[in-house]
């Protein structure tokens, strides 16, 4: 290890700990870009690290923690849409064998759910999508949407007249051709007038931040 | 099946790799026998972290339900699965932490090995292992110089940056940052020597 790793290491130990501030974390991240001896480095002493979690006292969690984590989980979600109903279901089904095949169905079914179509933006212009809308809540499908970088995700944006956005959630795609997510639809829907889909940090962000991949016309 | 304090048969032997590819695949059973085997040592960092059970469940939920989520983004060969579900812990403790401006605990006191078993049942390996690295960290930190431990209570169970602790300690800039590194790395040599690893 020469005398540059050497002087670094402390650097590398304060960002395998969250200890840098933004600026220095940057810097050491750049450097990690195109040094694998140091990437092992910051490697090791993250696993260093998490040895401190088991440093202690181990508490019992209140047994209702697991009975809750079960319960949301065996709630309908992602993948299982018959809470939207069965004129949904179908226009989903519809939508999927839509977005696979380029042969439009010349019949649908005619329901109450609102079909959005959505085009891809400036950052993913391959890729496409709809919103589906029932009763307040939304689904949406999308076709050639890649896997975020690691620390990053999807969010969605309905955006009213005056460029306000309010966030509808947000979602991490699967290496899989189409995925299907759902949709936090504000209360007061009517007022907004596009939708558009943004790669955000973890977790979300206040406003946009990050570059668009999908965009639509709501009205 | 939906009784909480039922262990899942048959999962213990799975090591976590193998649940959280089930779990990508939408096996719920998968995902509880994880809790079993992670969940209270999680929730154990986070109490530590928020000094508070009601926000350290919150934030366990939280971390589960990503898992639940993101299991499928998981790759084995780049990391281990705890080093990435402590870190999740970890960070989201002290977010809350910093949100809720929870006063944090006084400093750690390393207690005496007590009766871990009652808390976590995983298999009896992973019992073992995990009792053999608690008890060789809790060495190593006793071990340590009494500053570099503080300094690096400071920065892992608090999340304070370099500035915050040398503030607080009224150091200079330098030698907290060299006495970071001391300590993680005097813990990972102890670790390591022993052939021990998260």
């Amino acid at each position: 290890m020469n005398a540059q790793h050497e002087v670094f290491e402390e650097e590398l130990a304060a960002y395998a700990l969250g200890t840098l501030p933004p600026e220095e974390a940057a810097a050491v991240v750049a450097h990690l870009a195109g040094c694998p001896v140091c990437r092992e480095t910051v490697a090791r002493y993250r696993e260093t690290a998490t040895a401190l979690a088991y440093a202690v006292p181990l508490r019992p969690p209140p047994p209702r923690l697991k009975a809750r984590l079960m319960a949301r989980v065996r709630r309908p979600q992602r993948g299982n849409w018959q809470w939207l109903g069965m004129g949904a279901a179908l226009v989903v089904a519809t939508l999927l064998l839509t977005l696979a095949a380029p042969v439009i169905f010349a019949t649908r079914p005619s329901v109450a759910p609102r079909v959005i179509p959505l085009q891809g933006a400036e950052a993913a212009p391959d890729a496409e999508g709809y919103l589906i809308l029932e009763d307040g809540q939304g689904l949406l499908v999308t076709k050639g949407l890649a896997v975020p970088p690691e620390g990053q995700v999807y969010q969605v944006w309905f955006v009213d007249p005056a460029e306000r956005r309010v966030s509808g959630g947000t979602f991490r795609t699967l290496p899989r051709p189409y995925g299907v997510y759902t949709v936090t639809v504000p209360s007061n829907f009517p007022l907004y007038v596009r939708i558009g889909v943004t790669i955000e940090p973890e977790g979300g962000s206040p406003r946009p931040t990050g570059p668009q991949v999908l965009r639509g016309v709501l009205r | 099946m939906g009784d909480p304090a039922v262990k899942e048969p048959g999962y213990a032997d799975l090591d976590d790799a193998a649940l959280l590819m089930r779990i990508a695949g939408g096996d719920e059973q998968a995902l509880a026998a994880l809790y079993d085997r992670h969940g209270p040592r999680a929730f154990s960092l986070a109490l530590r972290i928020l000094g508070d059970p009601e926000t350290a469940e919150e934030v366990v939920l939280d971390v589960f339900w990503s898992i639940w989520q993101h299991a499928g983004t998981f790759m084995p060969e780049r990391s281990r699965f705890t080093t990435w579900l402590y870190a999740m812990v970890r960070n989201r403790a002290i977010d809350a932490l910093r949100r809720r401006r929870v006063r944090p605990p006084r400093a750690y006191e390393i207690e005496p090995e007590s009766a871990e078993a009652a808390a976590a049942d995983p298999t009896v390996e992973a019992l073992a292992e995990a009792e053999e690295l608690s008890r060789a960290i809790r060495e190593a930190m006793a071990a340590l110089p009494e500053a570099q431990r503080q300094v690096l209570e400071l920065a892992y169970f608090r999340g304070w940056s370099h500035r915050e602790i040398a503030e607080y300690l009224g150091e200079p800039l330098g030698t907290v940052k060299s006495r970071l590194h001391l300590a993680l790395r005097k813990l990972h040599d102890w670790l390591a020597e022993r052939g021990l690893f998260p």
